[in-house]
């Protein structure tokens, strides 16, 4: 796919994360995070763009996931949880710090992406909370772009009124998931 | 207003929808009291039809909410927070239990009870369901036998519409279907691969109280096709669902035979030594406080078996200090459940072609073969078996590693397809199962909580090992691969098919009703939710509830017409 190879390019050069989250903020720049620093905020915005990014459809971005996760936070979660995400991404970017001797947000992007991937690819049981956070945090992500309009009907095909359900139908690889 | 009827209902769920509509058609003049606030078909469906992204929070409840306020419902699956109106807020209904024999009470007190909430899956008893306590002597032998209900399932199945397919099975009879939902790629092959393999076991697509294709009887009610959307929970202004909002309480209301109380708490039956008979009830204002009686001229408990236990053992009277038609001592004893979470789930390699299109609200079943044709040494009774197939969609994201582009473009499409398949065993009746009022809490309402004490006993263990045993071998036989059992063993309770507390039995000092639902110690005073039943098979009851309430408004009103009550 042509665009997977651009951002690719275009990430090992250029600290990308940057130029896109202007575009992101062009979207919405009213919105004022209620839970997260500016600084938390950015690095949360950019790890949002960087586990489901733009494509030929919207990105989790453009889906304002990370607006989203700040709402959710800040109204939706319980103190413990809140707690939980204050430092789960205050940890991660001393772990970035210790490894690049920069902040999260300074990072060029492909930096960004061989750090998240690779605390991606411990496992669970693993009991450094680092690794845990992030999977919390992706799935965060992952659940809020796919109930959101952007990713459940236009990434993902969306049906509101099915009819009489049809168990067997011939699927190709050009056809989309359900999102529901 | 005037307390003049012939009948008063207590409860508007699945049982005393059936109750109001049976009474009603049949001329009484009937009071339908309900403790909780009124609620109108459509309007009150407040999430219907809304996509993830059009509810707050994409559908999930607050984390301090659900903490406080659904302690024990969150426990259920169908919460969310497009339903929890149709649940109990725990803090405000509280019960008691020993810690270490956790009992789950999932409730909804509304206009329609549980009716609402209901996963409908609707399926008959058998002879040998009524056999079972005779047979092997735990619990006390049902009073009625298969031929005495199967008119009475014709009859709520026809009403109901219930979709299914005939088999011909004897432990799992047949009923008055509507054309049966589809079974997927995936199912129809493990159809056959069990049916080959294991001669005495049978995979069938699930029995449901849906309207595929709507009667006119249905039609007339304003009930439409089921749109296969599967948010069911949150209401069906189709109605394609069976409910008491979208089916036996218009039926009731078009007889103009039909008053309503909603906000208005049952606190106990008047009882009237001289003619022993119940008179009244007492109701307590849900919102005000304020205290006022009923009467009528026979009285039918439908406020769901804990519901109605605790309403009659709050009925106390010098003759029957124990609780009202408690002359047994068995009001609140022999608390049964199903027994479930134990099972497997699986991955099929093939049919990567195929997918479905639709959210069927319905899996598939597969019906007891346990001591059935012949005896198994390890537990008295069986299990059947509920699951079905699919190809999980984005969800299954929580397992897979990777970020960016190469992630969407795997969730862009549907996983490998998996199946399923869990237990639902049935509890052997037991005594030491049970619940009784405390002596000194009280709710809100002053009315004393109850204690519920009920524990998985070495039938109950033994029956959840096989299970888990069962579906892997099931699984593995029909070429699945990555075959995990589990059995997480789930307090009582939370299968959400409580009963027995009100047992029905021939002898009066043994049970607390007769063979038509009716008090042995009151003749007016009829229980037809689950708190009358004698056993618990391992089939969902709300059917069998259905049938044994038409039957007992029925035979009430003809004992009424001839002058026996
Ligand atoms: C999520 C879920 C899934 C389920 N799936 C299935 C299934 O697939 N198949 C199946 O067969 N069953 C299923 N059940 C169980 C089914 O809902 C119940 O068996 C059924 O609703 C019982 O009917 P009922 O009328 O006895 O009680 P309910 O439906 O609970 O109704 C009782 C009514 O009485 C009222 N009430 C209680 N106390 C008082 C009082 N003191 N005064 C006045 N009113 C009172 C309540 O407010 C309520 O409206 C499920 C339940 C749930 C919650």
């Amino acid at each position: 796919m042509a665009l997977k190879n651009i951002s690719i390019l275009l990430g090992a050069s250029i600290p990308l994360a940057k130029i896109e989250l202007l575009s992101a903020a062009v979207n919405d720049k009213h919105f004022a995070p209620q839970f997260f620093n500016s600084d938390e905020f950015m690095m949360v915005s950019n790890m949002v763009d960087l586990i489901i990014p733009r494509s030929d459809t919207p990105g989790a971005l453009d889906a304002l996931v990370n607006n989203y996760i700040d709402m959710m936070l800040s109204e939706w979660a319980s103190s413990d949880t809140q707690k939980k995400y204050h430092l789960g991404v205050a940890k991660l970017n001393n772990a970035v710090k210790k490894e690049f001797s920069l902040n999260f947000n300074d990072c060029d992007r492909q930096q960004q992406i061989n750090f998240l991937t690779s605390i991606d690819n411990y496992s669970d049981t693993n009991t450094d909370k680092n690794i845990q956070f992030f999977h919390d945090f992706k799935w965060f992500v992952i659940s809020g772009y796919y109930t959101s309009k952007e990713g459940a009907s236009m990434e993902l095909n969306y049906d509101p009124m099915p009819g009489i359900y049809r168990g067997c139908l011939p699927y190709t690889k050009a056809d989309k998931a359900w999102s529901a | 207003m005037s307390t003049d009827f012939d009948a008063i209902v207590v409860g508007s769920g699945i049982s005393g929808g059936w109750a109001i509509k049976e009474l009603t058609e049949r001329g009484l003049k009937v009071l339908l009291v309900e403790r909780g606030p009124n609620t109108t078909h459509g309007q009150d469906y407040i999430g219907e039809g809304k996509a993830p992204w059009e509810l707050p929070y994409h559908g999930s409840i607050p984390e301090d909410v659900l903490n406080q306020e659904y302690a024990i419902q969150q426990q259920c699956y169908a919460l969310d927070d497009a339903t929890k109106q149709f649940f109990v807020n725990d803090r405000k209904h509280p019960y008691i239990t020993k810690k270490d024999k956790p009992f789950s009470w999932i409730r909804g007190y509304q206009l329609g009870g549980r009716s609402l909430l209901w996963y409908r899956q609707s399926y008959r008893w058998s002879e040998m369901d009524f056999k079972s306590n005779k047979q092997d002597g735990h619990g006390v032998d049902w009073p009625i036998r298969y031929k005495d209900i199967a008119p009475w399932y014709d009859h709520v199945e026809k009403f109901a519409g219930i979709s299914g397919s005939k088999e011909g099975l004897e432990q799992l009879p047949d009923g008055q279907f509507l054309p049966p939902m589809e079974m997927n790629c995936v199912e129809i092959e493990v159809k056959k691969q069990i049916e080959q393999q294991f001669p005495d076991r049978t995979m069938i697509i699930g029995r449901c109280a849906h309207l595929t294709e709507p009667t006119k009887e249905h039609l007339e009610l304003g009930r439409g096709q089921c749109q296969s959307r599967d948010q069911c929970e949150r209401g069906c202004s189709f109605g394609a669902y069976f409910s008491t909002l979208s089916a036996t309480l218009p039926a009731a209301r078009r007889t103009n035979n039909l008053t309503i109380l909603t906000d208005s708490i049952a606190h106990s039956i008047v009882y009237d030594e001289g003619t022993n008979k119940a008179t009244g009830v007492r109701i307590i204002n849900a919102k005000t406080n304020v205290r006022s009686q009923v009467n009528a001229r026979i009285i039918f408990l439908c406020a769901s078996t804990l519901g109605s236990t605790q309403i009659m053992l709050n009925s106390k009277s010098e003759r029957f200090p124990n609780g009202i038609a408690n002359s047994s001592g068995y009001l609140g004893l022999n608390l049964m459940d199903h027994i479930f979470e134990s099972g497997a789930n699986a991955e099929y390699p093939g049919f990567k072609d195929k997918y479905f299109k639709g959210r069927r609200p319905n899996g598939i079943y597969i019906p007891r073969y346990h001591n059935v044709t012949s005896k198994d040494n390890r537990f008295l009774r069986g299990f059947g078996f509920q699951g079905g197939g699919k190809r999980p969609s984005w969800k299954r994201a929580k397992t897979l590693k990777g970020i960016g582009l190469d992630l969407k473009e795997q969730l862009r499409h549907p996983g490998p397809w998996t199946f399923s398949l869990g237990g639902f065993g049935e509890m052997l009746p037991d005594e030491r199962n049970r619940v009784w009022l405390d002596n000194k809490l009280k709710d809100k309402w002053g009315i004393p909580i109850l204690n519920i004490e009920c524990k998985l006993r070495e039938n109950e263990l033994e029956m959840l090992k096989v299970m888990a045993e069962d579906a892997k071998e099931m699984l593995e036989a029909s070429g699945m691969k990555n075959v995990k059992t589990y059995n997480n063993s789930a307090p009582p309770g939370l299968a959400i098919h409580e009963m027995g507390t009100a047992r029905m039995g021939h002898d009066p000092t043994t049970s607390v009703l007769n063979k038509y639902n009716q008090a042995h110690d009151i003749p007016n005073l009829f229980v037809t939710d689950g708190s009358c039943m004698s056993s618990s098979a391992c089939q969902n009851p709300s059917l069998t509830y259905m049938a044994l309430t038409a039957r007992a408004a029925a035979n009430a009103v003809e004992m009424l017409q001839e002058g026996r009550l």
